[in-house]
């Protein structure tokens, strides 16, 4: 790979640090003047990820956890992806059927909590149609405007050679509509971590969700806060690999 | 080789309630082996002429064949036999020069090995050794355009389509790159026809002239031989017979 410089894309630099740096000294001077329920210290939190990654539950809850937003996600990007490509390649479907996928995507994340804990039974169903009904109407949209975004200029040039309809998708299509799908899988993921611990609150054995809840009800403030900080780094951690992925796909791309 | 039979060609365009003549009863002949400039104000329909040409669009009334078989309706069999270079270098921004340079290729299936020698030939005919792994963002104008130009050549077709080519590059640029690809043209011999507003670039690349009206129907038919071409006087003669045509949109009697 080139070695091109470039700052703005650095994951680590020294402001970062500083301003991190800055906010965990405040956190830990408040700890002085707060009760612990309050704002535990600094210490104590890392105590907490201890007692968790001893137990394994840091190890399998993150994961159970993780796992179920990226099967609700694999799901709703199927749907959306299908929806997406019906819309932008036959005429008229998108008339019908975008009002549909506005006024899902209109519904509120709580709102699908709740209809899908009166409709589905167990709590991975729940979890899957969950993240599946946030996911799909984003996944469609920005395929759709993916495929109307494809150059007409370039795809004329292509069928001058007479392609295949398998040398397009392979050739033009797909490479086009890389960066809207990593767009929405970053918009997607956010979601998801967001939406996924209210799902795991109600009837789930296992996941960060179900650790916070226990964490809450024995008050214990540092172990809420210890969850809620896997929940934000696997979230960040997540974002920054498909940031990854995309400075690689697109690094042809004008700096 | 192959020659174009162009009969009462007619396209008009219907949008909404309006409907618009782009062309209007055009006829003309190509021989194989042909180098023909078509000039025409802007907007008479030059453009949509070669896009029936590439088969990209169908013709609302009489015909236009090749070889006997019509571009729309018989378009795989002109797979490998055409090739254009159009008004912007419609490269393909994800892929590098030797990349875009073996698009044509790549539909064609050739495999990998003869499919760089030949990309890299041409690419190395139109004076761009040395810049296989330099994306089209980092290229001026004019090499951008020599990409196309190699592009058009590497899949050796039966004809050569011509669009502006040269229209938004600055003149010194053009001239050069003008002369470069004609002298290409001249020592493949291929079918060729160069599709321009600019009266000096037809005189210049064609060996016979058709001058379009608007909409587009044949106003004139000119033979350009070497003396016309390299004559001052005589060349202006011609240009200013081409003018006359264009600026009075009749049918020019012809001598």
């Amino acid at each position: 790979m080139d070695f091109e410089p470039l700052p703005k894309r650095r994951a680590l630099n020294i402001e970062m640090l500083i301003s991190l740096g800055l906010l965990l000294l405040l956190w830990q001077a408040g700890s002085f003047f707060l009760p612990e329920y309050v704002l535990p210290g600094v210490q104590l939190i890392i105590a907490e990820f201890i007692k968790m990654a001893q137990e394994g539950s840091l190890f399998w809850d993150t994961l159970f956890t993780l796992f179920r937003i990226l099967l609700g996600l694999i799901a709703g990007f199927v749907v959306g992806a299908t929806l997406g490509i019906l819309m932008g390649t036959l005429r008229k479907t998108e008339n019908y059927l975008i009002p549909i996928v506005n006024f899902i995507m209109g519904i509120p994340a709580l709102s699908w909590t709740l209809i899908v804990i009166l409709w589905f039974r167990g709590t991975e169903t729940r979890i899957l149609v969950l993240m599946l009904a946030i996911s799909f109407p984003v996944f469609a949209h920005s395929i759709l405007d993916a495929i109307k975004g494809i150059s007409r200029e370039l795809m004329e040039m292509t069928l001058a050679f007479r392609p295949t309809r398998g040398q397009v998708l392979q050739m033009l299509i797909l490479p086009s509509i890389t960066s809207h799908v990593l767009t929405a899988w970053k918009v997607t993921i956010g979601f998801g971590v967001r939406v996924v611990i209210v799902a795991e609150l109600v009837g789930a054995s296992s996941g960060v969700g179900f650790r916070m809840l226990q964490q809450q009800s024995l008050l214990n403030m540092s172990g809420v806060l210890a969850w809620t900080m896997v929940l934000v780094i696997s979230g960040l951690t997540m974002q920054f690999l498909i940031t990854r992925m995309e400075s690689r796909l697109l690094k042809w791309r004008p700096s | 080789m192959a020659k174009i039979e162009c009969r009462n060609l007619s396209k008009t365009f219907s949008i909404d309630r309006n409907s618009f003549q782009a062309i209007n009863d055009l006829s003309f002949n190509i021989e194989a082996g042909e180098l023909v400039s078509v000039v025409g104000k802007t907007g008479c329909g030059k453009s949509t002429t070669l896009n029936i040409i590439l088969g990209l669009e169908r013709p609302t009334g009489g015909s236009l064949v090749i070889d006997g078989k019509e571009p729309y309706s018989e378009f795989n069999y002109f797979r490998g036999k055409l090739s254009a270079v159009f008004q912007t270098d419609r490269l393909v921004p994800w892929r590098t020069v030797l990349q875009n340079a073996t698009y044509g290729l790549e539909i064609l299936r050739l495999e990998e090995t003869s499919r760089l020698a030949r990309a890299r030939h041409w690419l190395e005919r139109v004076g761009l050794s040395g810049f296989d792994n330099a994306y089209p963002h980092e290229l001026s104008g004019g090499m951008r355009q020599r990409v196309g130009i190699a592009r058009a050549f590497s899949i050796d077709p039966d004809i050569l389509l011509c669009d502006e080519a040269f229209g938004h590059l600055d003149e010194v640029t053009a001239n050069k790159l003008r002369a470069d690809f004609l002298s290409l043209i001249r020592e493949t011999r291929k079918t060729s026809v160069f599709i321009t507003h600019d009266i000096d670039e037809a005189v210049e690349l064609g060996e016979r002239v058709l001058v379009l009206g608007k909409p587009a129907r044949l106003l004139l038919d000119v033979e350009v031989s070497r003396s016309v071409r390299d004559d001052h006087t005589k060349r202006g003669e011609l240009k200013s017979r081409i003018i006359r045509a264009i600026e009075s949109d009749e049918p020019a009697v012809q001598g």
